[in-house]
């Protein structure tokens, strides 16, 4: 989970982990991806904010994309603005899905749980 | 001479009063020549206050460091203690009803774990809150509000309002709206017509935001008129306000006193489609305010009231200009295909260019109905009829 809001990463990872689910958190797009590089075990799943400071999550995204390592792993942004030209941006760029804040936990999970029951792709 | 005197009176109660102080020192000042006692004193005075700033600073430092301490102390309790009230919320999880969950186990634990009877740790409460607001919403943000009025901090919220200093009160007026709490009319409606700009608009967006029957009852109190600012931003809030319970707008433009009110009801009237205001609408066309009148026809279009055409081209010929031309718009908006002979003979005939320009305009918006008679007119004009045309024609010129 990628968020310069620390409140944020630490509600959202809370309620994730109480779902079950293994949480890595990262305040912007640089660390994200040095952690991702550093990773012994393949992420899953990456939540990303949009506006965070050193790189954005479009610039995560687009990174991860052109990786032939990373390309596959799904993406959920979520952002403060839902104007028109980043919610386009942001599924042109193949993220998976994309939410506005404020957020619904409840919604959040559902979503993270559609994305995570899809067939993965063996890239190997 | 007069401030002379005051200066001469001045220094003589300030030669007094030093020399009650210490008569040595006064006597060693006193031997002096004046210019240089009058240094002295500008010396003295510049350095004390040098001093007070430089202290002042200080202890605000002092103040915001360790009000930063308390905040890094406390925040992590108090983030617990709401998530466990609010997202985390057990019995949420359970799958209960809103409604049905008290919170009074977890009010009791923020007695127990924060000292928070005090006002700082409140304030930090408060401000959690807000952030929490702006990144949840749903079922555990309904609790989150229902945790801010058991723990009873809209008293803060509304104690805000009585500041002096108005940036608390805009404080106040956030925190109030954030929460989405009830408050009573009083306490903010006379904040709407503060002179204070940022008061005056964080006043009324509460107020909207808030009042769940009459968002708009500020407006029967309006004293100002309202700036072309302040009706973009009151628009933007109203426009994004989601469940916001819409008023008719002719209670407005029927009897306010306040054109610029009038005049932002109208716009408001067309945003929200009121076909129920145009009887008031047209009620307006009898002000004397041509500007007023102007809008209030290009409104009438706007709603697409095409059964006032008739009236409008029989006041036509007694209006000033900028009815004359708000009316070919209308007809230009309406498209109704009755006045087109009307509009041609505006386009021919009149010798001002904006009536002209409009009437080319308010025929071409007509698309297909007024094809020919457009070719016709562009082969039976010329000189500045037939320039118009050809300008109004050209797709790619926009004004």
């Amino acid at each position: 989970m990628v968020d310069d809001d620390d409140l944020m990463l630490k509600i959202a990872t809370k309620f994730l982990q109480k779902e079950g689910y293994d949480v890595i958190v990262a305040g912007n797009g640089r660390d994200a991806m040095k952690i991702i590089h550093e990773a012994s075990v393949p992420f899953e799943l990456i939540i990303s904010d949009v506006i965070m400071p050193y790189s954005s999550g479009f610039e995560l995204v687009s990174t991860l994309k052109k990786h032939s390592l990373y390309c596959n792993i799904p993406v959920i942004i979520i952002s403060s603005s839902g104007n028109e030209t980043i919610v386009k941006e942001a599924y042109q760029l193949g993220v998976d899905d994309f939410l506005k804040k404020p957020i619904m936990p409840q919604e959040l999970l559902v979503r993270v749980k559609k994305i995570l029951s899809r067939p993965q792709v063996n890239i190997s | 001479m007069y401030l002379l005197n005051i200066f001469e009176t001045w220094w003589n109660e300030f030669n007094n009063s030093f020399y009650n102080f210490s008569p040595t020192l006064y006597n060693n000042f006193a031997s002096f020549p004046f210019f240089i006692q009058l240094s002295i004193l500008f010396i003295a005075i510049a350095f004390f206050t040098t001093v007070v700033t430089y202290l002042r600073l200080a202890i605000r430092r002092a103040v915001g460091y360790y009000k930063e301490l308390r905040k890094q102390q406390y925040t992590p309790i108090i983030e617990q203690l709401i998530s466990d009230a609010t997202i985390m919320n057990e019995e949420l999880h359970s799958g209960m009803q809103v409604e049905d969950i008290k919170l009074d186990k977890h009010v009791v634990a923020f007695e127990k774990e924060l000292p928070i009877k005090r006002k700082y740790i409140r304030q930090i409460v408060i401000d959690d809150m807000m952030h929490y607001k702006k990144i949840f919403f749903g079922d555990a943000v309904l609790l989150l509000k229902q945790l801010f009025i058991d723990l009873n901090l809209q008293k803060d919220a509304l104690a805000k309002l009585h500041a002096f200093n108005w940036e608390r009160r805009v404080k106040g007026l956030r925190e109030l709206a954030r929460m989405e709490v009830t408050v009573q009319d009083v306490n903010i409606l006379p904040l709407t017509n503060s002179r204070n700009y940022f008061l005056r608009m964080q006043a009324r967006s509460c107020y909207i935001r808030i009042s769940k029957n009459e968002p708009f009852k500020f407006f029967d109190i309006l004293k100002e008129p309202l700036t072309k600012w302040d009706q973009i931003d009151l628009f933007e809030i109203i426009s994004t306000t989601p469940n916001l319970n819409i008023p008719n707008f002719s209670r407005w433009i029927n009897y306010s006193a306040n054109n610029s009110l009038v005049s932002f009801c109208l716009k408001l009237a067309v945003y929200f489609n009121q076909q129920d205001a145009i009887p008031s609408i047209i009620e307006l066309l009898k002000t004397k305010d041509h500007n007023l009148r102007a809008e209030a026809i290009i409104t009438l279009g706007q709603l697409q009231a095409d059964e006032v055409e008739d009236m409008l081209c029989d006041m036509y010929n007694n209006e000033p200009q900028i009815c004359q031309v708000a009316i070919l718009k209308m007809l230009g908006l309406t498209a109704s295909k009755k006045h087109t002979d009307f509009l041609a003979k505006q386009l021919q005939y009149s010798s001002e260019y904006d009536i002209k320009l409009t009437a080319a305009r308010s025929l071409i918006a007509h698309n297909e109905a007024t094809k020919n008679l457009l070719d016709d007119l562009m082969q039976h004009t010329s000189g500045l009829t037939q320039a118009i045309l050809k300008h109004s024609l050209n797709p790619l010129i926009k004004y």
